[in-house]
């Protein structure tokens, strides 16, 4: 009956089992297969996930909050971990008048952070920047209130920083 | 990688065997060995906490956030456990960080204009000084309308070993109290040394 190393289990014989070739071959697969998997962390690990996207225009009504829509507007998470989400609003046209904006990042529709800004004289753009536990399949979502009158249109240039891998 | 693994010599089977397994155990600790490496490089302590309560902070009284709110451990793999401690003192390991804070603050009785400021930073851990020894800050103003301000301040500090601790801070002036909502975040996550000799 075989034996094993107590870390990883490679497998050895022990006195007095016959030596074939597979017992050659299953210890330096064992040993293969757990470079090929270190190999594999270490990829993982020099290429954390970073994306940076530039949402489809939104025309946003005053007084409503809305979820911005169109390409490059949601994020799915393709792996557990910590991630930190920084997120821009880019007008385009501002609206007629003002007297706060809002900007706020959802995780599967539950806000999660955001920034609010009173813009008195002059609108302009803001940024929400926060680190959150995502995992796969969460969706990263964006949210932008404003009040005042007119339209507010604009986009939302955001990027996503994996900084801790959970396996 | 390279590892001086012995090959099996010219020797009786029950050698071969012995053989065998010496050559799995040293396969296995030359893995080990480097496979530590890997994770301590690559495994940054990071500290998240979440408040589980709302508090209220006083005007005209800067006033820290780090035990707000009775916070809990979102995610932490470091070997500080008291979750506002934890995020406190992991500057003392020295490195460079980047931390910030997420949180609303909501007045029930709000005053357009008044401003609320909020810093983070390092603070010295002898306690000499109160003030912050490097910062970042950003100042919003209250617009009176229901909901609140959202508010989010992050920076990168180097820290020297054993010098610093990290700390929130909130001021505002909106002449009665204003709460600081369940679900304040303070994060931190240990970029890398301060001092590195190599880069890859």
């Amino acid at each position: 009956m075989p034996d094993t190393t107590p870390i990883y289990e490679f497998p050895y014989p022990c006195e007095n089992e016959q030596i074939t070739e597979a017992v050659f071959s299953d210890l330096a697969n064992a040993i293969d297969t757990k470079l090929l998997e270190l190999q594999s962390d270490q990829f993982e690990a020099l290429n954390r996930f970073n994306t940076s996207e530039f949402s489809a225009s939104n025309a946003v009504a005053a007084g409503v909050d809305t979820v911005i829509a169109g390409a490059s507007s949601t994020y799915t998470i393709p792996a557990d971990g910590v991630w930190q989400i920084v997120a821009t609003t880019v007008t385009s046209a501002a609206p007629a008048t003002f007297t706060s904006h809002r900007l706020r990042v959802r995780k599967n529709a539950v806000v999660q952070f955001g920034i609010r800004q009173n813009p008195e004289t002059a609108f302009y753009d803001i940024q929400a920047n926060g680190c959150i536990t995502a995992v796969v399949g969460d969706v990263i979502s964006f949210q932008v209130l404003y009040t005042g009158t007119g339209t507010w249109t604009m986009s939302v240039d955001w990027r996503a920083l994996m900084h801790v891998r959970i396996a | 990688m390279t590892c001086d693994l012995t090959c099996p010599a010219d020797a009786m089977l029950g050698d071969v065997a012995l053989q065998l397994q010496k050559t799995a155990l040293e396969a296995e600790d030359c893995i080990y060995s480097r496979e530590l490496l890997l994770r301590t490089a690559v495994n940054r302590p990071t500290i998240l906490t979440t408040s589980t309560a709302l508090q209220a902070v006083g005007t005209g009284v800067e006033t820290s956030l780090v035990a707000f709110g009775t916070p809990v451990n979102t995610f932490n793999n470091t070997l500080l456990s008291s979750p506002f401690n934890a995020w406190r003192n992991i500057f003392l390991q020295g490195g460079i960080f980047l931390c910030g804070a997420t949180f609303n603050a909501t007045a029930p009785t709000p005053a357009s204009n008044t401003s609320r400021r909020t810093t983070i930073g390092l603070k010295s851990s002898s306690g000499l000084s109160p003030d912050f020894a490097q910062s970042v800050l950003f100042t919003q103003f209250e617009t009176t309308i229901a909901g609140g301000i959202d508010i989010c301040v992050a920076g990168v500090f180097g820290a020297p070993a054993g010098l610093f601790q990290g700390d929130v801070t909130f001021l505002h002036d909106n002449g009665s109290n204003v709460d600081i909502a369940a679900g304040l975040i303070l994060w931190v996550t240990r970029l890398g040394d301060l001092t590195a000799t190599r880069t890859i």
